[in-house]
């Protein structure tokens, strides 16, 4: 705004608007509002894009009502169809009875967009085709029979098709007893889907029939008998059946409330958006939006929500009501006890219409029911919680592949088939549908199986999509997996111990059968005698797999899956992770090691008195967080070549032209002194000084360890492993900070070093033991850490990113959840951090990890005006503490935005398929494919020669060549091994120094040997020389250019001995 | 300005490289004084240490000093003896000062550059050393001696101590005597300690001393006072609403809005 703008005289009205408008910003409601206007603005369908539907629909309906009558044919015989295949899979063949084709009576259209409750993005659009009363016959309610007839009714698709549209089939909410007719428009409307819905005229069918408990599917017909036989209640098939009568009235219903109510309306679409994101709507046994729908209609008569009430607080009241009810047991919707009760016998959850002649959750199974319960009490938190609840709730996706822990995957879904458990009864009723039959038996027995270990089941049912209407419906085993999801509860779900009843109750007996021969009597300390179970397993992996085992014993003894067709995808990605040493598989176990090491040394620092100053404190460094991909394992006794003595300890060195010994790190201690005025206030004194106090340490300590001073800091060998010391005093920083200006003036400038030592001796201990609280916290933390780093070192940014922010990046994952639990298993926790990177807005939101919920509102909203109003200044990450507010110490090194950009693109690669091979893979789920990676991208690549890289051990290719079956016993405690000595680092920074403005470098720091270089755009421009021109050659008219070949043999003679070829892939660098 | 006068010299790293690179002599460089005798070198690839550089210029006249730097401007003439303490090495493309003893050897070296010949940094008896074995011999040199740190630590220390010691002698000796024109320097010391100097302090000071301005004003006393802070209030209520309008602007770009 120009001067004049600002302070021209205001109009009244411009007036009262400003103030009206002030706080939009300030208080949290207006915002909140702003956000719903403008989401329902985004689902809302527009009048323009009605009309053009509408137009579609009218010319759809006069193809249908312009049909012929075909005449009557047995309904069994589908030679009437034509070219079409009967939409529905027979079980059983046979069937009595008669079709009639005539056209239909009416057409209506029904559903979400008649009540213009649809969803933009998910727009079906419901017509119902009325099937005359002259099609039915009597006794059409027994046997399938109606809804064979429905599905024959669907020979119209023949029609339409011949009036070149696109049709197909397909199951309405994958119930495969109710095949649709799905038209799918072009053009304008390709997002539109029409689905033809079939439905008989008012008075075909008595509604009596189809009471709760009443059989109307013929145990002797559906196995194929002769005579009667016995009458099993048919449950679901009655419900199917009331559906379709009830369909125009419930419409009516919901016509009529919604009618002078638009927040209703706009409520619907929010909870469908909320269902959409959560997968809840979707599948067999689901809770669609039409329940939600009556749902609110119910809450609506009940009381709970009034026709004066906004959006936001219908919603909040609908997940209230959701999260604090229990339908699976009191049934709601009719007020008649008796009526409810007859219900409760037949279905696993009932909310029923007011006559209680309908249960809308008639297909709804528990475990479903149980999610969206589940999904409901987190919804309700958040929006009584603080910060972004509406992007919790509504903007961001929870798929089935991010929210479980573990995930039991039945591949081979056909052997549900040959599984008993499906009961007889429940097949007949089911129309002989074995995969949906099983999948509420299965999650019975997870349920019953696991008890308090997990906090939530769910299944993935499956999906079977469109089929053609020329080909047979697709077999129910050619789908993709069965999946079942746990979410673990940590405290519980690795005891190895599964305590049951004491032996001479009553539910020992069936605590023994439920675990077969596992269960055994057991005498506690307590005197107690109990049937108890222990899952076998002594150290730390194995407790990690016991929710397997349990899996795996409960599926087989009472679904009789095989274990052959089952797969965990849980724990197979920390392949990746795992070390090329057997007995060492998982890091875990190193690091124990190096911990008690770890705190012995500092024992023995604690008690030296002979320093002139005392210790403060001791803090240890990255192992002990546990957070590093490959924690170096001990030194060993049988390794050592190439030593040199000085000062009487021996070290080994490395020596060119022979193998390069392992890469190791030591294991950095940070050990600070007290302050005192002895202190020289002089950055090189103090420096020596420091350098006196590793010499005088490592004397004293002489007699306990072998020791090696250093001027930065003295190294102690320990068990095998080398603890790098160093002493630190607490004014350090403040002395290299200071700084006299010409007239005497004490000033304080941050410079580059005194940056990076604060950060060394001030903020990495601090986030050292944040970070192992978090570990504390939650026992998958450190390996998810390991994952992620190794994923992103294999995409060759190593050295892009630090340890640090990819920690914190983590553990933001870790703390800030929602809309899932936290992660429980490494998998479920790498997963979400892909899809984090690759959606994360970085640029316009700071990421703020609060640890230990330090920071308050007003305090997250300082951090947030503080990174607004500094956006340029900070780096493309920005990740804040409660300690760091104002700065992301840890992200200004990298990434660069394009490395971010490139980083994200991986991410979304990666977890594409990731979830694709959850979904559909067999036995091995094959992650380590993961990390193989094209070199196409990059301009010139650097080969290595792999025996000079110390880390050759750790990349893939060396750990399936060959297995290093070393023995840790015989640790070497007296010879300095070679440290952080790694060529490939040293190249890649020095080629880093040199050509940062020309090119970026790749590498992978896990044992890659291959360097690739992009050039930077631009970089082969010719610019004006200059003193600072450097890399170049100079033309005759006075500018510079860099030249290839000189850049290449640059790259040569740097890493020489270690460069084993270059080949130069495009030739971008032409200008 | 004139376009700057470069020379040139081509150096190869040895016999088999084939590429090499162009060094770039400058007589005239920023800050030039007159009476040193001094050339600037850029465009000196990373891999060309200073014995080489010494070899390669030695021949010209006596070389005082070589000086490796990153920027252009002349490095402080503070040499760094130690052993174990060196400064940081410069890395990457670098450029350096070499201060001969006279104006005839600079010269000498100005000329001495022509492109078509060819100058070697590896030669017979000093091989380049780069790459791997370079950095086995950083790693083995970065393995000190703890005897002999200790005494070069000893030494620096007396000497640092020393001065010090010094440095306070004089100026307690100078403590509340007045210079020429009559002014008693403030210590922090004695009985009447002074705040010492830092910026931090200063800032607090000038911070104080606004405040206290501010709360002797009074801001309501004449109209055009009510009228300017009336106005004042305006705009800044169309600032904000601009920027709460920016707000929005930017979420429904950057689709906060759309849930799928």
């Amino acid at each position: 705004l120009s001067y004049s703008d600002l302070y021209k005289p205001p109009s009244n009205d411009e007036i009262i608007h400003l103030r009206g408008t002030e706080n939009m910003f300030s208080s949290n409601s207006n915002l909140v509002k702003l956000q719903f206007k403008e989401t329902l603005n985004e689902i809302s369908i527009t009048k323009k894009q009605r009309s053009i539907i509408d137009d579609y629909l009218h010319s759809v309906h006069d193809v249908i009502m312009k049909i012929p009558s075909k005449g009557q044919a047995l309904l069994q015989d589908h030679s009437c169809l034509g070219d079409i295949k009967f939409p529905m899979v027979e079980n059983p063949r046979t069937v009595k009875g008669n079709m009639i084709f005539l056209p239909p009576v009416e057409i209506k259209v029904v559903g979400s967009y008649q009540l213009n409750t649809g969803i933009k993005q998910h727009l079906d659009v419901d017509l119902l085709l009325i099937m005359p009363k002259e099609c039915m016959q009597e006794k059409d309610h027994l046997n399938q029979r109606y809804l064979r007839k429905r599905a024959a009714y669907l020979y119209v698709a023949s029609y339409l098709h011949a009036n070149d549209y696109d049709v197909k089939f397909g199951y309405f909410h994958q119930e495969t007893l109710k095949p649709i007719l799905v038209v799918t428009p072009t053009g304008k409307l390709e997002k539109v889907v029409i689905r033809l819905h079939v439905c008989p005229e008012a008075g075909s069918l008595k509604v009596g029939r189809f009471a709760p408990g009443k059989s109307n599917v013929r145990f002797n017909w559906f196995y194929g008998k002769q005579g009667e036989g016995n009458f099993p209640s048919t449950p679901h098939y009655n419900h199917l059946v009331l559906m379709d009568l009830y369909m125009e009235s419930n419409l009516q219903t919901l016509h009529n409330t919604s009618k002078d109510f638009p927040e209703f309306k706009n409520s619907i679409k929010l909870i469908k958006t909320w269902l959409y994101q959560r997968e809840l709507n979707q599948g067999c046994g689901s809770f669609s939006g039409f329940i939600a729908s009556m749902l609110l209609h119910y809450l609506l008569n009940i009381g709970k929500i009034n026709k004066v009430m906004s959006c936001l607080q219908i919603v909040k009241n609908f997940f209230q009501f959701l999260a604090t009810s229990d339908w699976k047991v009191q049934g709601i919707g009719c007020s008649d006890e008796q009526v409810l009760k007859d219900f409760h016998e037949n279905y696993e959850v009932v909310f029923t219409d007011e006559n209680g002649k309908l249960n809308f959750c008639g297909s709804l199974t528990a475990i479903f029911y149980d999610q969206v319960r589940h999904e409901a009490k987190i919804s309700l938190s958040a929006l009584s919680a603080s910060g972004n609840a509406f992007d919790v709730i509504f903007l961001s996706p929870a798929p089935f592949t991010r929210k479980y822990d573990y995930i039991i995957n039945v591949y081979k879904p056909k052997l549900l088939k040959q599984s008993s458990a499906a009961n007889e009864h429940r097949l007949v009723d089911m129309g002989g549908y074995y995969i949906g039959a099983l999948t509420s038996t299965i999650a019975d027995i997870l349920i019953r199986g696991f008890g308090h270990r997990v906090e939530l089941c769910g299944v993935c049912t499956p999906s079977y999509g469109l089929w053609n209407i020329g080909e047979k419906p697709p077999n129910w085993y050619q789908v993709s997996n069965h999946l079942s999801g746990l979410i673990l509860n940590e405290d519980h779900a690795f005891n190895p111990l599964q305590l049951g009843p004491s032996a001479d109750s009553i539910e020992a007996k069936s605590f023994r059968e439920f675990w077969g021969n596992l269960s055994d009597l057991r005498r506690f300390k307590d005197g107690s005698i109990c049937e108890s179970v222990v899952f076998g397993s002594d150290d730390l992996v194995g407790l990690r797999e016991i929710p397997i085992q349990i899996a795996k014993h409960i599926l087989f003894k009472h679904c009789d899956i095989p274990l052959s067709a089952l797969s965990f995808s849980t724990n197979q990605i920390e392949e990746i992770i795992s070390l090329p040493w057997k007995q060492l598989s998982s890091g875990n176990y190193v690091v124990s090691m190096a911990i008690r090491s770890y705190n012995e040394i500092c024992h023995k620092i604690r008690e030296l008195h002979s320093l002139p100053l005392s210790i403060t404190s001791i803090q240890g460094g990255p192992i002990l967080r546990n957070t590093e991909v490959y924690p170096t394992p001990p030194f060993q006794t049988t390794r050592i070549e190439n030593t040199i003595e000085i000062a009487g300890v021996k070290r080994e060195i490395p020596v060119p032209g022979q193998p390069c010994a392992p890469f190791r790190k030591p294991i950095e201690i940070v050990c600070h002194l007290e302050g005192s005025g002895a202190w020289p206030q002089e950055a090189g004194a103090l420096r020596r000084l420091k350098a006196a106090f590793h010499v005088s340490m490592c004397e004293a300590l002489k007699s306990s360890f072998t020791c090696v001073a250093c001027q930065d800091h003295f190294d102690v060998i320990k068990d095998g492993f080398v603890f790098r010391i160093s002493v630190a005093y607490h004014r350090e920083v403040a002395v290299m900070q200071t700084q006299r200006t010409d007239d005497g003036m004490i000033k304080m400038v941050n410079t580059a070093e005194s940056i990076e030592l604060e950060k060394r001796i001030l903020k990495l201990p601090q986030l050292a033991s944040a970070l192992h609280g978090l570990h504390q916290r939650f026992g998958s933390y450190g390996r998810c850490c390991r994952v992620t780093k190794r994923w992103i070192n294999s995409m060759m940014l190593s050295g892009q990113l630090r340890d640090e922010a990819v920690d914190l990046l983590c553990a933001f994952i870790y703390l800030s959840p929602q809309p899932y639990l936290p992660p429980g298993s490494s998998q479920v926790g790498f997963l979400r951090f892909l899809h984090f990177i690759s959606t994360f807005d970085f640029n316009s939101t700071p990421l703020v990890v609060d640890f230990n919920n330090e920071l308050t509102e007003s305090d997250m909203n300082d951090v947030h005006d503080n990174f607004n109003s500094n956006r340029s200044t900070l780096p493309p990450i920005c990740i804040f503490t409660s300690k760091d507010r104002l700065q992301s110490p840890w992200t200004t090194s990298g990434p660069s935005k394009i490395i971010l950009r490139r980083m994200k693109d991986l991410a979304r690669i990666t977890l594409r398929s990731i979830e694709t091979k959850i979904k559909d893979a067999g036995k091995d789920m094959g992650f380590k494919n993961i990390l193989s990676h094209s070199l196409s991208a990059y301009d010139v690549i650097i080969r290595l020669k792999s025996e000079w890289l110390p880390r050759r051990y750790e990349s893939e290719e060396y750990k399936q060549s060959k297995r290093n079956t070393a023995d840790y016993r015989n640790v070497c405690n007296d010879c300095l091994p070679v440290l952080n000595f790694d060529p490939l680092r040293q190249y890649f920074d020095d080629l880093k120094n040199s050509f940062h403005e020309l090119a970026i470098f790749f590498y992978d720091c896990n044992g890659g040997s291959v360097i690739g270089v992009l050039w930077k755009p631009n970089a082969f421009k010719p610019k004006p020389f200059q003193l600072l021109s450097s890399c170049c050659v100079l033309q005759p008219d006075g500018k510079v250019v860099p030249e290839v070949s000189m850049i290449l043999e640059d790259f040569k003679i740097m890493g020489q001995g270690l460069v084993d070829s270059i080949t130069l892939n495009s030739d971008k660098w032409k200008i | 300005m004139s376009k700057i006068e470069v020379f040139q010299m081509k150096i190869v790293a040895d016999k088999s490289c084939t590429t090499g690179h162009t060094l770039f002599l400058h007589d005239n460089y920023p800050n030039k004084k007159d009476d040193e005798y001094c050339i600037l070198v850029t465009n000196i690839p990373p891999y060309c240490d200073e014995h080489c550089l010494h070899r390669l210029f030695e021949g010209c006249g006596k070389i005082l000093s070589l000086k490796f730097t990153k920027q252009a401007r002349k490095p402080k003439t503070t040499e760094n003896t130690s052993k174990f303490f060196p400064s940081a090495p410069v890395e990457g493309f670098k450029m350096a000062y070499i201060t001969y003893d006279c104006t005839e050897a600079v010269e000498k070296a100005l000329k001495k550059s022509k492109l078509d010949e060819i100058h070697y940094l590896s030669s017979e008896s000093t091989k380049l050393i780069t790459g791997l074995r370079k950095w086995c011999l950083d790693y083995v040199r970065n393995q000190p001696d703890p005897v002999k740190m200790q005494m070069e630590i000893d030494e620096y220390m007396a000497e640092f101590d020393a001065k010090v010691k010094k440095e306070q002698e004089v100026e307690l000796a100078n403590e509340g005597i007045p210079d020429e024109e009559g002014w008693v320097k403030v210590t922090t010391r004695g009985r009447n300690p002074g705040v010492s100097r830092t910026e931090a302090n200063q800032t607090r000071i000038r911070r104080k001393e606004k405040q206290k301005r501010k709360e002797k004003e009074m801001l309501s006393i004449y109209k055009y006072q009510v009228r300017e802070s009336k106005r004042e209030q305006i705009a800044n209520l169309r600032k904000k609403f601009e920027e709460d309008k920016l707000k929005i602007k930017n979420l429904k770009e950057s689709r906060k809005f759309r849930p799928f």
